[in-house]
């Protein structure tokens, strides 16, 4: 598998405050799979995300990314590790205020030897008459379209997306799903999309449910629905 | 609600607690250095104060040649002012000098730090630091004068707060000078057996009590007669011997000229008497040829009669008239004219001779006249000059003029006119003289001329006489008496007629021979009172010139009558240390303001940087209905608390034995003070516990009331206003390059923050490093520049400049500075003075300043320096030709021949000596001796006074910009911390995050030194002199370039060190977490 992700667990606090986030969670994802990892509120998925994308340390456990194990690694190895290996996008963009569409792109771009092209990125996204406009200047949608071209930019091996319609309205989010599948489809991007909008379960390959820190629920979803016929987002 | 809030301070106090801490730490720093600084000069100036109320502080002394008699004394007790004896007489104790004093009673009265005060013979109460310098101790026993004295007691008196031995001391050596107080009776004794080595000198200390102004105490005193048999001052009775004997060569000067004049007159009324006698003898002579004549034509039967007016035009017609007169007659017609023609010259001579003997005559009596004036004037002038002399003799040191000595100037006044008028009486008789005479001179020639033509003309007439009697004879001027002798002898051929008529004739040239001997001897005697004229014009002038000269010496005579007059205020012995501490003061005065801005501005750049990080949480407890005067209290408890704890900490510290006593330990150890009491000044107190939570109250206020007039929303959106200039269009460049200025845009105010931040700390570094600077080049500068071994001032000096030494000429006058009056030094330097290398122009309003001038008063080449006289009461502008590098004393340079025309004194006069080695000179002549050394001592005690504050100033002011760096940068890098973690997230290695966010911050605080550096020393210089107002010396307060960039520097470094401490502590926060916040 692409992404194995083994007996991982995490807590937080000491004493009476000790919380045990994920209780060995052990799964995988193949290689060009969208997968979404569902869960309510403190169900330890955001932390798994954090924990694969190496922003979070586990106590326990493994996580190997295209074979390699990334647990152990030193702070300069994980920034290599998400530099070479991953792309994010968050629910709400994260973008750089001060800097154009085009130069925050232009962030992730330096990263890369190999990147995708700036302008066919930008018309895949609809962004080149906005390449120019700063964040404040878009709207939510826009921005996200930002963020998603910033991620991929890179071409990433595996795309990290925490809640990305999380704060878009229902039109928007189909929007957003649409060029993310597109993206799986034209560049065969693993992607790993967190989030608590059961509709978007239809449109990946493989499911995760979490509860409580443990994994309720690991399934291929047999029944795809085209993110263009997403109902109820 | 409100409790609520109450926790969430208290939480936020130990989310920030660095912050906080850094916050505080900086007011108690800032709190420390200006309650220290200015405590501690407040704790010298109040003590020494209070020294002054109750040890009573006299209002003033004076010294006199001769103690003041009963009466005198009281008379000016009658005024209602207090007088107190402060007789003193200088002893050597080994190497040392001690001054001793009688016990005083009255006034300056002995202020114990260690002992008791005197209560039986043969114990002293020593100066302090004298005694602790000299390894005197309460009980030791010290040798004065060869009597032994026990140490009773220790301490100070007001009158000695510098104990300098002299007024004119720049320094005090307690280890070779000190003073000493013995009982009354002691003292006497001490003085009868005068084993002093100076005259006892006859101070009194006095107290106005408010009766008399010091001018009017100066004004009797000098209305005081004074005995010259008592003044024992050699030096002093030796001027006066100089000018006593200068009057006595003008008297006896002019007591000769007149007895001169008295005998060229009689002389000349001689040559007058005489005159008449001449011209008889001119008249007879001619009347005796025109009757001669006359006698010829009647034997030659021609009847004519000449006569004296028309015997020309008569012999003339009788020439005219052809065939009426033979070949012969007409021959003899024309020679007898001739020779009436050389009588008639002759006598026309004597006439005008004469008269020139008369006119010189008339001039040396109108000369007579003007010597008697001038004569009898002296004795005026003497009675004035005496007038005068007394009055200077009863102030000859300082001071103005009184009534008295105002009428005997008057007096002088009008006797000198009166003389100068008798003086230029004789002057004009001289002239007539001379003219007179010149006139004799000239007559003399026809005169001689008429004689020898009369002699040559009878010598002819008797040759011709015989050529037609046919006797050979050849009659001379030389042989004419023999050859006639011989012809009118016994065995003469010539007949008895002619030997009759030859008889006359020998007797005629005999008696003219004689006249023509007389009046070559006469013309000579006129040429020799000719010659006596003119030299008695030189004379005359020179007398004039004398008189003048005089008249200008007495007119300015500087009137220093009393030996000394001093009024507290201008005694430098008198709260020299209040002046000294008030540069502290004045410094941390300035310092508090700067603090000052500096916690505002501290203070708002954390509050507009909280709140803004706070927006959400105001919004959102705006909009769950908190009003905003809860919003306010909460907000404003924790700053208020934090500068009102560390304002009490700091004024707490800076009134602890580190603080106010460490500042005022170097007065209290250099200057002779009373015990040290702790001090509290109020404002101190109010400023240290007001100011800092006012600051911190004023700023919420204003910043959380800006913010409160947005919406709810706006603010827990974190709305922030697009700003045109962060989103401007940067065009093509690097993304690296474009990212770097895109982020110095965005962080501009933080920017400016940290840059305003370090503007305002370097203010405060600058006001320590300036003192260090100041005090180093004035150290430096007076090395460099005292470039004699010996400066000697006199107060008498000598006619001759003593061997070895270049004379100069200094007065001293005065320019108002920041309210202080300076003393500027003219100094007059004479063309082979090497000491200093000034060109001076040689003009009396011209002068070429000293760059401690120039920088002291801000004055530059071209423009005019007005000083002022404050004894004269007048004004002096000079136009400034040339800056002379010269930084460690208040100079001003002329030639001093234009200097002495200009202050009226003699052409010789001087009253500086430079020298490269000691010379020996009678110390009575002197003020003041001073040597390099002793000048470089003292700049080194002036940088050792300054040194506490400097190493404060400095030191505190490092810390205190490490902590505001600290909190700037803070700010900076907490505002970077989101894009720095999303950096990491997205990969970027730790060299690549510090090129695209570190850099740009590194880039501000390195560009914002170079522009604060040398902005903030240019501030402080602007603001400096005022520290220094009191003080008389340069301003040179550049840099060495090694200083600006070890500052520079540091700045880096510093910068680097708590760049590397922030940033590291990002290296640990939970990438997520910040994502996480951030959401």
């Amino acid at each position: 598998m692409y992404l194995e992700v083994k007996d991982v667990k995490k807590s937080y606090g000491e004493g009476g405050s000790y919380v045990q986030v994920l209780k060995g969670v052990t799964t995988g994802v193949n290689k060009g799979e969208m997968c979404v990892i569902q869960g309510t509120s403190g169900s330890g998925k955001s932390t798994l995300l954090n924990c694969i994308g190496g922003l979070d340390t586990m106590d326990s456990g493994s996580i190997c990314v295209d074979g390699k194990e990334i647990k152990g690694l030193s702070s300069e190895a994980l920034s290599d590790y998400r530099r070479d290996n991953l792309g994010y996008i968050f629910q709400f963009y994260n973008l750089i205020p001060n800097l154009t569409v085009r130069e925050n792109i232009q962030v992730c771009q330096h990263l890369t030897r190999n990147p995708l092209n700036m302008e066919e990125l930008l018309d895949a996204l609809g962004l080149t008459e906005h390449q120019n406009k700063f964040p404040s200047q878009l709207s939510g949608g826009q921005q996200q379209r930002c963020a998603i071209a910033r991620a991929l930019i890179k071409n990433p091996k595996l795309l990290l997306c925490d809640e990305p319609t999380g704060a878009l309205d229902s039109n928007t989010s189909r929007d957003i799903l649409v060029l993310l599948e597109k993206i799986n489809e034209v560049y065969g991007t693993t992607m790993l999309i967190v989030t608590h909008n059961n509709a978007i379960k239809n449109m990946v390959h493989r499911v995760i449910y979490l509860k409580d820190g443990q994994i309720r629920k690991d399934y291929l979803n047999e029944t795809r629905v085209p993110a263009a016929q997403l109902e109820d987002l | 609600m409100q409790r609520i809030l109450s926790r969430r301070v208290w939480r936020e106090l130990k989310a920030n607690f660095f912050r906080y801490l850094a916050l505080f730490a900086l007011i108690v720093m800032g709190m420390y250095i200006i309650v220290a600084m200015v405590g501690g000069a407040e704790m010298v100036i109040q003590n020494v104060e209070r020294g002054h109320e109750e040890n009573c502080l006299e209002d003033g002394q004076f010294s006199v040649f001769v103690p003041l008699n009963e009466a005198e004394i009281t008379r000016i007790e009658e005024k209602g002012v207090t007088l107190e004896k402060a007789f003193f007489m200088d002893y050597s104790v080994g190497e040392s000098t001690v001054r001793i004093f009688a016990n005083r009673e009255k006034m300056n009265l002995f202020s114990l730090s260690k002992g008791r005060l005197l209560e039986k013979e043969n114990e002293i109460l020593l100066e302090q630091h004298y005694a602790a310098a000299n390894g005197l101790d309460i009980g030791s026993v010290i040798t004065v004068g060869g009597r032994e004295f026990r140490v009773a007691g220790l301490g100070s008196t007001p009158d000695y707060d510098a104990v300098y031995a002299n007024m004119s001391d720049s320094s005090v050596d307690s280890e070779q000078f000190g003073t000493g107080f013995v009982l009354q009776s002691d003292y006497e004794q001490m003085r009868r057996e005068g084993k002093s080595f100076k005259a006892e000198e006859y101070c009194y200390s006095y107290h106005l009590n408010d009766c008399m102004t010091n001018e009017e105490l100066k004004e009797l005193l000098q209305s005081f007669e004074l005995d010259r048999s008592q003044v024992t001052d050699t030096y002093f009775l030796e001027m006066l011997d100089e000018i006593e004997e200068t009057k006595t060569d003008i008297k006896e000067g002019i007591e000769e000229l007149l007895d001169g004049s008295e005998e060229l007159s009689d002389g000349l009324f001689e040559i007058a008497e005489n005159n008449e006698d001449l011209r008889d003898a001119a008249d007879s002579l001619f009347e005796a040829m025109l009757e001669e004549a006359n006698k010829g034509f009647e034997d030659a039967g021609i009847k004519v009669v000449l006569t004296e007016g028309e015997f020309e035009a008569q012999i003339d017609k009788m020439l005219a008239n052809p065939g009426a007169y033979s070949e012969k007659t007409k021959q003899d017609l024309r020679d007898t004219k001739e020779s009436l023609q050389g009588i008639r010259d002759f006598k026309d001579g004597i006439t005008e001779y004469t008269d020139g003997v008369h006119e010189a005559s008339r001039g040396s009596a109108d000369l007579c006249v003007g010597l008697t004036e001038i004569t009898k004037n002296n004795k005026t002038l003497n009675n004035s000059m005496e007038a005068l002399y007394n009055a200077i003799l009863l102030q000859y040191q300082q001071g103005l003029a009184t009534q008295e000595q105002l009428v005997a100037v008057g007096t002088l006044k009008e006797a000198v006119k009166a003389y100068t008028a008798g003086v230029s009486e004789a002057s004009t008789g001289s002239q007539h003289l001379t003219h007179g005479m010149s006139v004799l001179y000239t007559a003399g020639d026809p005169i001689k001329e008429g004689t020898d033509e009369l002699f040559d003309g009878m010598i002819e007439m008797v040759n011709e006489q015989l050529s037609e009697s046919e006797i050979e004879a050849n009659i001379t001027a030389e042989n004419f008496e023999s050859e006639l002798n011989r012809l009118t002898g016994a065995n003469s051929p010539v007949d008895a007629k002619l030997r009759e008529s030859l008889a006359d004739t020998k007797e005629m040239l005999l008696d003219l021979k004689d006249f023509k001997e007389g009046i070559e001897e006469y013309t000579d005697a006129v040429q020799e009172a000719a010659d006596g004229s003119l030299e008695l014009v030189d004379g005359v002038k020179e007398l004039q010139e004398e008189a003048d000269e005089m008249l200008d010496e007495y007119f300015t005579f500087d009137i220093d009558n009393l030996t000394a007059f001093v009024a507290q205020e201008d005694n430098p012995r008198v709260g020299a240390s209040i002046d000294d501490v008030m540069i502290n003061k004045l410094a941390g005065m300035v310092a508090g303001v700067i603090i000052m801005i500096l916690f505002t501005y501290v203070i708002s750049v954390f509050v507009v940087h909280s709140i803004e990080q706070e927006s959400s949480v105001i919004g959102a407890l705006y909009a769950l209905g908190v009003k905003r005067k809860q919003l306010l209290l909460h907000y404003l408890v924790l700053p208020v608390v934090i500068t009102f704890l560390g304002g009490i900490a700091g004024c707490i510290v800076g009134f602890s034995p580190v603080g106010v006593e460490s500042q005022a330990q170097e007065a209290v150890a250099y200057f002779s003070l009373p015990v040290m009491k702790s001090v509290y000044p109020l404002y101190l107190i109010v400023y240290g516990l007001v100011m800092p939570p006012l600051a911190a109250v004023v700023v919420n206020v204003l910043v959380i009331s800006k913010k409160l007039k947005r919406t709810a929303l706006s603010l827990m959106r974190g709305e922030e206003k697009a700003k045109k200039i962060k989103e401007m269009n940067l065009g093509k460049m690097s993304f690296i390059r474009r990212f770097q200025i895109r982020q110095i845009l965005r962080e501009m105010r933080s920017a400016a923050a940290v840059v305003g931040g370090m503007f305002i700390c370097l203010l405060v570094l600058m006001i320590g490093v300036n003192c260090y600077v100041l005090c180093e080049n004035f150290r430096a500068a007076t090395v460099r520049d005292t470039t004699y071994e010996y400066m000697y001032f006199y107060k008498y000096p000598t006619e001759e400049v003593p061997v070895g030494g270049t004379e100069g000429y200094v007065e001293s006058l005065k320019k108002e500075d920041f309210g202080y009056q300076m003393e500027v030094a003219i100094l007059g330097l004479t063309e082979d003075n090497s000491y200093f290398d000034v060109q001076v122009s040689g003009k009396q309003n011209e002068i070429v300043i000293s760059s401690a001038v120039a920088t002291k008063f801000g004055v530059a080449v071209g423009e005019k320096l007005v000083l002022t006289d404050d004894v004269n009461d007048r004004d002096y502008a000079f136009t400034i030709v040339d800056v002379y590098p010269h930084n460690s004393s208040l100079y001003a340079f002329m030639d001093i021949e234009a200097m002495r025309e200009l202050f009226e004194q003699e052409d010789d006069y001087y009253n500086v000596v430079f020298a490269d080695e000691a010379l020996d000179i009678e110390s009575g002549r002197l003020y003041a001796t001073t040597s390099r050394e002793k000048v470089a001592e003292a700049s080194e005690i002036f940088v050792e006074m300054m040194w506490p504050m400097i190493i404060m100033m400095s030191s505190m002011s490092a810390i205190i910009f490490m902590v505001v760096m600290y909190l700037m940068m803070k700010v900076m890098i907490d505002r970077a911390a989101f894009p720095i973690a999303l950096m990491k997230v997205f990969g970027y290695r730790k060299g690549e995050i510090k090129k695209l966010y570190l850099d740009g911050n590194f880039l501000v605080v390195a560009v914002g030194a170079l522009i604060c550096l040398p902005l903030s020393k240019l501030v402080m210089d602007g603001i400096y002199p005022y520290f220094v107002s009191n003080v008389a010396i340069g301003m040179d307060l550049a840099f060495s370039w090694q200083l600006y960039v070890g500052i520079y520097a540091a700045i880096i470094v510093l910068y680097l060190v708590i760049n590397w401490l922030l940033v590291g502590r990002l290296k640990k926060v939970n990438l997520a977490e910040v994502l996480k916040n951030r959401e």
